[in-house]
Protein backbone atom coordinates (compact mmCIF):
# COMPACT_ATOMS: atom_id res chain seq x y z
CA UNK A 1 0.00 0.00 0.00
CA UNK A 2 2.26 2.37 0.98
CA UNK A 3 6.70 2.01 -0.33
CA UNK A 4 9.21 4.72 0.46
CA UNK A 5 11.69 4.22 -1.64
CA UNK A 6 15.72 5.21 -1.16
CA UNK A 7 14.04 8.40 0.40
CA UNK A 8 16.10 10.47 1.84
CA UNK A 9 15.18 14.24 3.60
CA UNK A 10 17.19 17.16 4.07
CA UNK A 11 16.83 20.36 5.45
CA UNK A 12 19.39 22.82 4.17
CA UNK A 13 23.00 21.13 3.76
CA UNK A 14 23.79 19.92 7.61
CA UNK A 15 20.19 18.58 8.63
CA UNK A 16 19.33 15.16 7.47
CA UNK A 17 16.13 13.91 8.30
CA UNK A 18 16.20 10.63 6.76
CA UNK A 19 18.43 8.61 4.89
CA UNK A 20 17.80 6.36 2.10
CA UNK A 21 14.72 5.07 4.19
CA UNK A 22 13.23 2.01 2.64
CA UNK A 23 10.08 1.22 3.74
CA UNK A 24 6.78 -0.75 2.74
CA UNK A 25 3.91 -0.84 4.85
CA UNK A 26 0.70 -3.22 3.65
CA UNK A 27 -3.21 -2.25 4.12
CA UNK A 28 -4.78 -3.24 7.38
CA UNK A 29 -1.06 -3.07 9.36
CA UNK A 30 -0.76 -1.57 12.93
CA UNK A 31 2.69 -0.06 12.83
CA UNK A 32 4.39 1.93 15.93
CA UNK A 33 7.20 4.49 14.66
CA UNK A 34 9.06 4.60 17.92
CA UNK A 35 12.83 6.72 18.35
CA UNK A 36 14.00 9.73 19.60
CA UNK A 37 12.94 13.33 19.34
CA UNK A 38 14.68 14.07 16.01
CA UNK A 39 15.15 10.60 14.63
CA UNK A 40 12.87 11.29 11.33
CA UNK A 41 9.47 10.24 12.65
CA UNK A 42 7.51 13.18 11.77
CA UNK A 43 9.55 13.72 8.60
CA UNK A 44 7.68 9.94 7.93
CA UNK A 45 4.49 11.44 8.83
CA UNK A 46 5.23 14.79 6.23
CA UNK A 47 6.44 13.34 3.65
CA UNK A 48 3.42 10.58 3.38
CA UNK A 49 0.72 13.20 3.47
CA UNK A 50 2.87 15.33 0.98
CA UNK A 51 3.57 18.21 3.30
CA UNK A 52 6.96 18.19 2.45
CA UNK A 53 8.71 16.55 -0.57
CA UNK A 54 11.68 13.71 -0.83
CA UNK A 55 15.30 15.23 -1.72
CA UNK A 56 15.63 12.05 -3.11
CA UNK A 57 14.07 8.87 -4.08
CA UNK A 58 9.77 8.35 -3.95
CA UNK A 59 6.74 7.76 -2.30
CA UNK A 60 4.55 5.37 -3.12
CA UNK A 61 0.67 5.21 -2.44
CA UNK A 62 -1.06 2.07 -3.96
CA UNK A 63 1.88 2.32 -6.49
CA UNK A 64 1.36 5.35 -7.32
CA UNK A 65 3.91 8.07 -7.17
CA UNK A 66 2.93 10.39 -4.81
CA UNK A 67 5.22 13.38 -5.92
CA UNK A 68 3.64 13.29 -9.59
CA UNK A 69 0.47 14.93 -7.72
CA UNK A 70 -0.27 18.42 -8.87
CA UNK A 71 -0.06 20.68 -5.82
CA UNK A 72 -3.95 21.52 -6.64
CA UNK A 73 -4.71 17.69 -6.09
CA UNK A 74 -2.99 16.97 -3.26
CA UNK A 75 -5.79 17.78 -0.80
CA UNK A 76 -7.64 15.38 -2.84
CA UNK A 77 -4.97 13.15 -2.07
CA UNK A 78 -5.08 13.54 1.52
CA UNK A 79 -8.62 12.72 2.24
CA UNK A 80 -6.70 9.39 2.30
CA UNK A 81 -5.25 10.22 5.73
CA UNK A 82 -7.01 10.82 8.59
CA UNK A 83 -4.46 12.81 11.79
CA UNK A 84 -4.43 12.67 15.48
CA UNK A 85 -2.57 14.71 17.12
CA UNK A 86 -1.10 14.52 20.67
CA UNK A 87 -2.90 18.27 21.44
CA UNK A 88 -5.75 17.02 19.98
CA UNK A 89 -6.37 20.31 18.78
CA UNK A 90 -10.21 20.55 19.08
CA UNK A 91 -12.03 23.75 18.08
CA UNK A 92 -13.00 25.14 21.64
CA UNK A 93 -16.54 26.87 20.03
CA UNK A 94 -18.07 24.12 18.51
CA UNK A 95 -19.53 20.97 20.00
CA UNK A 96 -18.36 17.44 20.09
CA UNK A 97 -20.37 16.64 17.01
CA UNK A 98 -19.73 19.69 15.35
CA UNK A 99 -15.73 19.18 15.49
CA UNK A 100 -16.37 15.66 14.16
CA UNK A 101 -18.63 16.78 11.64
CA UNK A 102 -16.01 19.79 10.57
CA UNK A 103 -14.06 16.72 8.69
CA UNK A 104 -17.10 16.01 6.38
CA UNK A 105 -18.13 19.54 5.90
CA UNK A 106 -14.87 20.70 4.41
CA UNK A 107 -15.02 18.15 2.18
CA UNK A 108 -18.16 19.21 0.56
CA UNK A 109 -20.38 16.70 2.25
CA UNK A 110 -24.49 16.79 2.28
CA UNK A 111 -25.87 17.19 5.58
CA UNK A 112 -28.08 13.69 5.99
CA UNK A 113 -24.60 12.12 5.43
CA UNK A 114 -22.32 14.23 7.43
CA UNK A 115 -25.14 13.43 10.48
CA UNK A 116 -25.07 9.33 9.78
CA UNK A 117 -21.15 9.46 9.48
CA UNK A 118 -20.79 11.56 12.70
CA UNK A 119 -23.05 9.68 14.87
CA UNK A 120 -21.52 6.23 13.54
CA UNK A 121 -17.44 7.43 14.05
CA UNK A 122 -19.05 8.93 17.48
CA UNK A 123 -20.64 5.32 18.78
CA UNK A 124 -17.41 3.96 17.68
CA UNK A 125 -15.26 5.94 20.13
CA UNK A 126 -18.00 5.54 22.93
CA UNK A 127 -19.40 9.20 22.41
CA UNK A 128 -22.73 9.74 21.49
CA UNK A 129 -24.34 10.77 24.85
CA UNK A 130 -21.44 13.88 24.58
CA UNK A 131 -22.22 15.18 21.00
CA UNK A 132 -23.57 18.18 22.80
CA UNK A 133 -20.66 18.92 24.67
CA UNK A 134 -18.59 21.13 24.04
CA UNK A 135 -14.12 19.76 24.77
CA UNK A 136 -13.63 22.30 27.56
CA UNK A 137 -16.71 20.14 29.06
CA UNK A 138 -14.46 16.87 28.96
CA UNK A 139 -11.45 14.88 30.09
CA UNK A 140 -8.23 14.61 28.16
CA UNK A 141 -9.28 11.17 27.11
CA UNK A 142 -12.71 12.14 26.06
CA UNK A 143 -10.86 15.02 23.72
CA UNK A 144 -8.79 12.72 22.57
CA UNK A 145 -11.65 9.84 21.39
CA UNK A 146 -13.22 12.87 19.91
CA UNK A 147 -10.44 13.69 17.77
CA UNK A 148 -10.25 9.78 16.86
CA UNK A 149 -13.94 10.32 15.62
CA UNK A 150 -12.87 13.41 13.18
CA UNK A 151 -9.85 11.43 11.94
CA UNK A 152 -11.81 8.28 11.18
CA UNK A 153 -15.52 9.65 10.44
CA UNK A 154 -14.43 10.02 6.35
CA UNK A 155 -13.54 6.26 6.77
CA UNK A 156 -9.83 7.14 5.64
CA UNK A 157 -7.67 3.93 4.51
CA UNK A 158 -4.62 5.04 6.39
CA UNK A 159 -5.01 6.50 10.22
CA UNK A 160 -1.78 8.63 11.31
CA UNK A 161 -1.56 8.92 14.93
CA UNK A 162 1.47 11.75 16.05
CA UNK A 163 1.74 10.54 20.01
CA UNK A 164 -1.81 10.00 21.21
CA UNK A 165 -1.33 9.12 24.44
CA UNK A 166 1.20 11.56 25.14
CA UNK A 167 -1.05 13.77 26.79
CA UNK A 168 -2.84 10.95 29.19
CA UNK A 169 -2.94 8.63 32.27
CA UNK A 170 -2.02 4.96 31.72
CA UNK A 171 -5.95 4.26 32.17
CA UNK A 172 -6.99 6.53 29.57
CA UNK A 173 -4.09 5.68 26.82
CA UNK A 174 -5.23 2.19 26.89
CA UNK A 175 -8.69 3.62 26.32
CA UNK A 176 -7.56 4.95 23.26
CA UNK A 177 -5.21 1.89 22.29
CA UNK A 178 -8.18 -0.17 22.36
CA UNK A 179 -10.37 2.16 20.33
CA UNK A 180 -7.33 2.01 17.43
CA UNK A 181 -6.78 -1.70 17.80
CA UNK A 182 -10.52 -1.75 17.01
CA UNK A 183 -10.42 0.72 14.33
CA UNK A 184 -7.04 -1.78 12.43
CA UNK A 185 -9.07 -4.88 12.50
CA UNK A 186 -11.89 -3.02 10.59
CA UNK A 187 -9.25 -2.71 7.75
CA UNK A 188 -7.86 0.80 8.52
CA UNK A 189 -4.15 1.05 8.36
CA UNK A 190 -2.18 2.68 11.60
CA UNK A 191 0.91 4.33 11.59
CA UNK A 192 1.41 5.40 15.49
CA UNK A 193 4.44 7.53 16.90
CA UNK A 194 5.04 7.03 20.66
CA UNK A 195 7.64 7.04 23.26
CA UNK A 196 5.64 4.75 25.36
CA UNK A 197 7.41 2.14 26.26
CA UNK A 198 4.56 0.17 27.77
CA UNK A 199 2.28 0.29 24.94
CA UNK A 200 4.34 -1.30 22.48
CA UNK A 201 5.89 -4.05 24.42
CA UNK A 202 2.10 -5.02 25.56
CA UNK A 203 0.72 -4.92 22.12
CA UNK A 204 3.40 -7.27 19.94
CA UNK A 205 2.65 -5.31 16.60
CA UNK A 206 5.28 -4.17 13.95
CA UNK A 207 7.67 -1.95 15.23
CA UNK A 208 9.98 0.29 13.43
CA UNK A 209 12.93 2.16 15.16
CA UNK A 210 14.50 4.95 13.74
CA UNK A 211 18.09 6.59 14.81
CA UNK A 212 19.14 9.67 12.97
CA UNK A 213 16.99 9.40 10.15
CA UNK A 214 17.53 5.50 9.64
CA UNK A 215 15.38 2.76 10.08
CA UNK A 216 17.63 0.07 12.34
CA UNK A 217 14.94 -2.06 13.62
CA UNK A 218 11.94 -3.24 11.88
CA UNK A 219 10.38 -6.23 13.77
CA UNK A 220 6.67 -7.72 12.95
CA UNK A 221 6.66 -8.58 16.45
CA UNK A 222 8.48 -6.17 18.29
CA UNK A 223 9.40 -5.01 21.31
CA UNK A 224 10.55 -1.19 22.45
CA UNK A 225 14.02 -1.59 22.85
CA UNK A 226 16.38 -0.32 25.34
CA UNK A 227 19.01 1.60 23.18
CA UNK A 228 16.48 3.59 21.02
CA UNK B 1 -21.32 20.73 -3.55
CA UNK B 2 -20.36 24.49 -4.31
CA UNK B 3 -23.33 25.81 -3.40
CA UNK B 4 -23.43 24.22 -0.21
CA UNK B 5 -19.78 25.13 0.65
CA UNK B 6 -20.62 28.64 -0.66
CA UNK B 7 -23.35 28.79 1.94
CA UNK B 8 -21.29 27.26 5.13
CA UNK B 9 -18.74 29.85 4.19
CA UNK B 10 -21.37 32.67 4.56
CA UNK B 11 -22.33 31.98 8.05
CA UNK B 12 -18.46 31.75 9.14
CA UNK B 13 -18.07 35.12 7.37
CA UNK B 14 -21.08 36.10 9.49
CA UNK B 15 -19.89 34.93 12.82
CA UNK B 16 -16.65 36.05 12.45
CA UNK B 17 -17.57 39.53 11.69
CA UNK B 18 -19.80 39.45 14.87
CA UNK B 19 -17.28 37.80 17.21
CA UNK B 20 -14.87 40.85 16.58
CA UNK B 21 -16.29 43.65 13.77
CA UNK B 22 -13.29 46.40 14.47
CA UNK B 23 -10.85 44.91 11.96
CA UNK B 24 -13.72 44.72 9.65
CA UNK B 25 -15.15 47.93 10.49
CA UNK B 26 -11.65 49.82 9.83
CA UNK B 27 -10.88 47.73 6.51
CA UNK B 28 -14.27 48.87 5.83
CA UNK B 29 -14.08 52.74 6.28
CA UNK B 30 -9.95 52.70 4.47
CA UNK B 31 -11.90 50.95 1.42
CA UNK B 32 -14.88 53.98 1.56
CA UNK B 33 -12.58 56.56 2.24
CA UNK B 34 -10.66 55.71 -0.81
CA UNK B 35 -13.42 54.96 -3.32
CA UNK B 36 -15.36 58.20 -1.78
CA UNK B 37 -12.43 60.45 -3.19
CA UNK B 38 -12.53 58.64 -6.67
CA UNK B 39 -15.90 59.28 -6.84
CA UNK B 40 -15.33 62.55 -6.22
CA UNK B 41 -12.08 62.90 -8.69
CA UNK B 42 -14.09 61.09 -11.29
CA UNK B 43 -17.18 63.91 -10.96
CA UNK B 44 -14.86 66.56 -11.08
CA UNK B 45 -13.00 65.56 -14.03
CA UNK B 46 -15.91 64.31 -16.33
CA UNK B 47 -17.38 67.90 -15.30
CA UNK B 48 -14.61 69.82 -15.94
CA UNK B 49 -14.43 67.63 -19.53
CA UNK B 50 -17.99 68.57 -20.27
CA UNK B 51 -17.53 72.37 -19.27
CA UNK B 52 -14.21 72.06 -21.82
CA UNK B 53 -16.07 70.48 -24.18
CA UNK B 54 -18.81 72.69 -24.03
CA UNK B 55 -16.20 75.99 -24.25
CA UNK B 56 -14.42 74.64 -27.25
CA UNK B 57 -17.42 74.93 -29.14
CA UNK B 58 -17.89 78.42 -28.39
CA UNK B 59 -15.62 80.19 -30.68
CA UNK B 60 -15.86 83.75 -29.72
CA UNK B 61 -14.13 86.24 -28.26
CA UNK B 62 -15.43 89.24 -26.29
CA UNK B 63 -13.88 92.45 -26.51
CA UNK B 64 -14.15 95.22 -23.65
CA UNK B 65 -13.32 98.82 -24.67
CA UNK B 66 -12.15 101.58 -22.17
CA UNK B 67 -14.72 104.00 -21.33
CA UNK B 68 -12.69 106.83 -22.94
CA UNK B 69 -12.48 104.96 -26.34
CA UNK B 70 -13.95 107.14 -29.23
CA UNK B 71 -17.07 105.80 -31.29
CA UNK B 72 -15.25 105.98 -34.10
CA UNK B 73 -12.55 103.84 -32.80
CA UNK B 74 -14.39 101.66 -32.07
CA UNK B 75 -16.29 101.27 -35.61
CA UNK B 76 -12.58 101.43 -37.72
CA UNK B 77 -11.88 98.35 -34.85
CA UNK B 78 -15.10 96.78 -35.89
CA UNK B 79 -14.67 97.32 -40.26
CA UNK B 80 -11.21 95.56 -39.37
CA UNK B 81 -12.10 92.74 -37.34
CA UNK B 82 -14.86 91.58 -39.87
CA UNK B 83 -12.36 91.18 -42.81
CA UNK B 84 -9.98 89.11 -40.75
CA UNK B 85 -10.03 85.35 -42.17
CA UNK B 86 -12.16 83.06 -39.70
CA UNK B 87 -14.62 85.82 -38.56
CA UNK B 88 -17.56 84.66 -38.69
CA UNK B 89 -19.73 87.52 -37.37
CA UNK B 90 -19.61 90.31 -34.64
CA UNK B 91 -22.02 91.88 -32.16
CA UNK B 92 -21.56 95.19 -30.92
CA UNK B 93 -22.76 95.83 -27.33
CA UNK B 94 -23.85 99.43 -26.02
CA UNK B 95 -23.08 99.69 -22.46
CA UNK B 96 -27.14 99.66 -22.13
CA UNK B 97 -26.88 96.78 -23.99
CA UNK B 98 -24.83 95.30 -21.58
CA UNK B 99 -26.32 95.99 -18.92
CA UNK B 100 -29.97 94.83 -20.06
CA UNK B 101 -28.19 91.42 -21.72
CA UNK B 102 -26.89 90.53 -17.68
CA UNK B 103 -30.71 91.44 -16.20
CA UNK B 104 -32.05 88.50 -18.38
CA UNK B 105 -29.23 86.20 -17.62
CA UNK B 106 -29.57 86.97 -13.53
CA UNK B 107 -33.20 86.26 -14.31
CA UNK B 108 -34.91 86.40 -10.66
CA UNK B 109 -31.46 87.62 -8.95
CA UNK B 110 -32.47 90.75 -11.99
CA UNK B 111 -33.52 93.24 -9.18
CA UNK B 112 -30.02 93.34 -7.86
CA UNK B 113 -29.34 95.52 -10.81
CA UNK B 114 -32.16 97.95 -10.78
CA UNK B 115 -30.19 100.79 -8.99
CA UNK B 116 -27.70 101.25 -12.39
CA UNK B 117 -28.60 103.08 -15.03
CA UNK B 118 -27.24 105.59 -18.13
CA UNK B 119 -25.35 107.86 -15.42
CA UNK B 120 -23.87 104.68 -13.29
CA UNK B 121 -23.81 101.57 -15.65
CA UNK B 122 -20.55 99.97 -14.82
CA UNK B 123 -20.63 97.76 -17.62
CA UNK B 124 -18.11 98.37 -20.59
CA UNK B 125 -19.24 98.60 -24.27
CA UNK B 126 -18.07 95.47 -25.79
CA UNK B 127 -17.81 93.48 -28.92
CA UNK B 128 -18.36 89.72 -29.55
CA UNK B 129 -16.58 88.46 -32.14
CA UNK B 130 -17.85 84.55 -33.60
CA UNK B 131 -14.64 82.80 -35.14
CA UNK B 132 -15.09 79.68 -37.52
CA UNK B 133 -11.95 77.79 -35.81
CA UNK B 134 -10.09 77.65 -33.08
CA UNK B 135 -7.11 78.69 -35.61
CA UNK B 136 -8.70 81.90 -36.34
CA UNK B 137 -9.11 82.84 -33.24
CA UNK B 138 -5.47 83.15 -32.53
CA UNK B 139 -4.83 85.21 -35.07
CA UNK B 140 -7.97 87.47 -34.04
CA UNK B 141 -6.20 87.82 -30.29
CA UNK B 142 -3.02 89.24 -32.63
CA UNK B 143 -5.18 92.51 -33.64
CA UNK B 144 -6.56 92.56 -30.36
CA UNK B 145 -3.40 92.86 -28.86
CA UNK B 146 -2.09 95.38 -31.43
CA UNK B 147 -5.35 97.45 -30.50
CA UNK B 148 -4.55 98.41 -26.94
CA UNK B 149 -5.57 101.90 -26.87
CA UNK B 150 -8.79 101.35 -27.50
CA UNK B 151 -9.57 97.74 -26.20
CA UNK B 152 -9.44 97.26 -22.20
CA UNK B 153 -9.47 93.68 -21.79
CA UNK B 154 -10.94 90.42 -23.48
CA UNK B 155 -12.22 87.04 -23.11
CA UNK B 156 -11.55 84.58 -24.93
CA UNK B 157 -13.37 80.77 -24.17
CA UNK B 158 -9.92 79.17 -25.79
CA UNK B 159 -8.05 80.90 -23.06
CA UNK B 160 -10.41 79.77 -20.14
CA UNK B 161 -10.37 76.30 -21.85
CA UNK B 162 -6.87 76.21 -21.32
CA UNK B 163 -7.24 77.32 -17.99
CA UNK B 164 -9.71 74.58 -17.52
CA UNK B 165 -7.69 71.74 -19.02
CA UNK B 166 -4.85 72.58 -16.62
CA UNK B 167 -7.17 72.69 -13.54
CA UNK B 168 -8.71 69.73 -15.11
CA UNK B 169 -5.32 67.63 -15.52
CA UNK B 170 -3.78 68.79 -12.30
CA UNK B 171 -7.39 67.12 -10.69
CA UNK B 172 -6.87 64.32 -12.86
CA UNK B 173 -3.22 63.48 -12.00
CA UNK B 174 -2.98 64.89 -8.72
CA UNK B 175 -6.26 63.17 -8.04
CA UNK B 176 -4.68 59.57 -9.59
CA UNK B 177 -1.88 59.79 -7.45
CA UNK B 178 -3.39 60.40 -4.37
CA UNK B 179 -6.22 57.58 -5.12
CA UNK B 180 -2.91 55.42 -5.51
CA UNK B 181 -1.48 55.73 -2.70
CA UNK B 182 -4.97 55.47 -0.79
CA UNK B 183 -5.47 51.93 -2.56
CA UNK B 184 -1.88 50.80 -1.29
CA UNK B 185 -3.03 51.89 1.97
CA UNK B 186 -5.85 50.08 1.60
CA UNK B 187 -4.00 46.73 0.10
CA UNK B 188 -1.98 46.96 3.51
CA UNK B 189 -5.13 47.27 5.49
CA UNK B 190 -6.56 44.42 3.79
CA UNK B 191 -3.48 42.29 3.20
CA UNK B 192 -3.32 42.30 7.28
CA UNK B 193 -6.89 41.60 8.29
CA UNK B 194 -6.60 38.62 6.50
CA UNK B 195 -3.19 37.69 7.70
CA UNK B 196 -4.80 38.58 11.84
CA UNK B 197 -8.04 36.42 10.11
CA UNK B 198 -5.82 33.48 9.23
CA UNK B 199 -4.01 33.87 12.49
CA UNK B 200 -7.07 33.74 14.61
CA UNK B 201 -8.17 30.72 12.72
CA UNK B 202 -4.57 28.83 12.31
CA UNK B 203 -6.02 25.38 14.33
CA UNK B 204 -9.09 24.93 12.59
CA UNK B 205 -6.78 26.08 8.85
CA UNK B 206 -4.54 23.29 9.94
CA UNK B 207 -7.42 20.45 10.46
CA UNK B 208 -8.93 22.02 7.08
CA UNK B 209 -5.38 20.90 5.49
CA UNK B 210 -4.91 18.01 7.19
CA UNK B 211 -8.51 16.84 6.20
CA UNK B 212 -8.35 17.43 2.63
CA UNK B 213 -10.23 20.68 2.15
CA UNK B 214 -9.27 21.79 -1.16
CA UNK B 215 -7.29 24.71 -1.62
CA UNK B 216 -10.47 27.32 -3.09
CA UNK B 217 -12.54 26.29 0.25
CA UNK B 218 -9.88 27.16 3.00
CA UNK B 219 -9.48 30.43 0.57
CA UNK B 220 -13.29 31.61 0.37
CA UNK B 221 -13.98 32.87 3.83
CA UNK B 222 -11.42 35.40 3.87
CA UNK B 223 -11.76 36.32 0.20
CA UNK B 224 -15.59 36.27 0.90
CA UNK B 225 -15.52 38.65 3.67
CA UNK B 226 -13.33 40.93 1.67
CA UNK B 227 -15.32 41.15 -0.93
CA UNK B 228 -18.48 41.67 1.77
CA UNK B 229 -16.63 44.69 2.89
CA UNK B 230 -15.88 46.16 0.14
CA UNK B 231 -19.08 45.80 -1.29
CA UNK B 232 -20.85 47.83 1.40
CA UNK B 233 -18.05 50.15 1.52
CA UNK B 234 -18.23 50.98 -2.39
CA UNK B 235 -21.89 51.09 -2.20
CA UNK B 236 -21.80 53.96 0.61
CA UNK B 237 -18.84 55.71 -0.98
CA UNK B 238 -20.84 55.80 -4.05
CA UNK B 239 -24.28 56.91 -2.65
CA UNK B 240 -22.32 59.31 -0.47
CA UNK B 241 -20.60 61.15 -3.60
CA UNK B 242 -23.59 61.27 -6.07
CA UNK B 243 -25.95 62.40 -2.85
CA UNK B 244 -23.38 65.37 -2.29
CA UNK B 245 -23.12 65.60 -6.07
CA UNK B 246 -26.86 65.80 -6.59
CA UNK B 247 -27.55 68.38 -3.52
CA UNK B 248 -25.11 70.88 -4.89
CA UNK B 249 -26.49 70.88 -8.56
CA UNK B 250 -30.14 70.91 -7.34
CA UNK B 251 -29.71 74.03 -4.89
CA UNK B 252 -26.79 76.21 -6.43
CA UNK B 253 -28.12 77.07 -9.88
CA UNK B 254 -24.65 77.03 -11.03
CA UNK B 255 -25.31 77.49 -14.90
CA UNK B 256 -27.26 80.71 -13.89
CA UNK B 257 -23.97 82.42 -12.24
CA UNK B 258 -21.59 80.97 -15.21
CA UNK B 259 -21.47 81.90 -18.65
CA UNK B 260 -20.92 78.52 -19.57
CA UNK B 261 -23.67 75.06 -18.80
CA UNK B 262 -21.48 72.49 -19.30
CA UNK B 263 -22.14 71.09 -15.95
CA UNK B 264 -23.69 67.44 -15.95
CA UNK B 265 -26.68 66.83 -14.54
CA UNK B 266 -26.91 64.25 -11.16
CA UNK B 267 -28.57 62.14 -13.71
CA UNK B 268 -26.21 61.94 -16.40
CA UNK B 269 -22.99 60.84 -13.73
CA UNK B 270 -25.20 58.97 -11.08
CA UNK B 271 -24.97 55.48 -13.30
CA UNK B 272 -21.16 55.25 -13.91
CA UNK B 273 -20.09 56.02 -10.80
CA UNK B 274 -21.81 53.71 -8.80
CA UNK B 275 -21.13 51.27 -11.16
CA UNK B 276 -17.32 52.17 -11.42
CA UNK B 277 -17.24 52.36 -7.61
CA UNK B 278 -18.57 49.23 -6.76
CA UNK B 279 -16.60 47.35 -9.56
CA UNK B 280 -13.41 48.38 -8.79
CA UNK B 281 -13.89 48.28 -5.07
CA UNK B 282 -14.91 44.72 -5.40
CA UNK B 283 -12.45 43.31 -7.64
CA UNK B 284 -9.77 45.22 -5.33
CA UNK B 285 -10.47 43.47 -2.50
CA UNK B 286 -11.41 40.19 -4.18
CA UNK B 287 -8.06 40.36 -5.87
CA UNK B 288 -5.77 41.64 -2.55
CA UNK B 289 -7.72 38.68 -0.24
CA UNK B 290 -7.00 36.00 -3.05
CA UNK B 291 -3.13 37.03 -3.27
CA UNK B 292 -3.32 37.61 0.58
CA UNK B 293 -4.34 33.94 1.67
CA UNK B 294 -1.73 32.07 -1.10
CA UNK B 295 0.80 33.33 1.42
CA UNK B 296 -0.59 30.79 3.67
CA UNK B 297 -1.90 28.21 0.81
CA UNK B 298 1.76 28.15 -0.44
CA UNK B 299 2.96 26.58 3.09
Amino acid sequence: MIDFVNVTKSYGKNICALKETNLHIDRGEFIYLIGKSGAGKTSIFKLLTREIEPTKGKILFDGYDISNIRKSKVCYYRRNFGTIFQDYRLLEDKTVFDNVAFALEVTGESSSVIEKKTLAALNLVKLKNRKNNYPNELSGGEQQRVAIARAIVGFPPVLIADEPTGNLDPANAEIIMEILFKICSMGTTIIMSTHDKGIVNNSRARVIALKNGSIIHDDYAGRYANDI
Amino acid sequence: MIFRCFLRSLRDVGKDFLRNPIYSIITAFTIFATLFFLSVVFILVSNANSIMSDIEGRMELVVYFYDEADAQSIQAFQTDIIKIEGVDSIEYLSKEDALNKMKEEWAEYSYLLDEFNSSNNPLPRSLIIYASDADSIVRIEEFIYEADDIVESFDSYKQIADLLKKVSNVIKYGGIGIVIVLALICMLVISNTVRLSIHAKRVQLDIMRSVGAANWYIRLPFVMQSFIIGLIASIGASMLAVNIYSRLTANISIEDILLFSGILPAGNITGIVYISCISIGCIFCLVTSFFSTNRYLRK
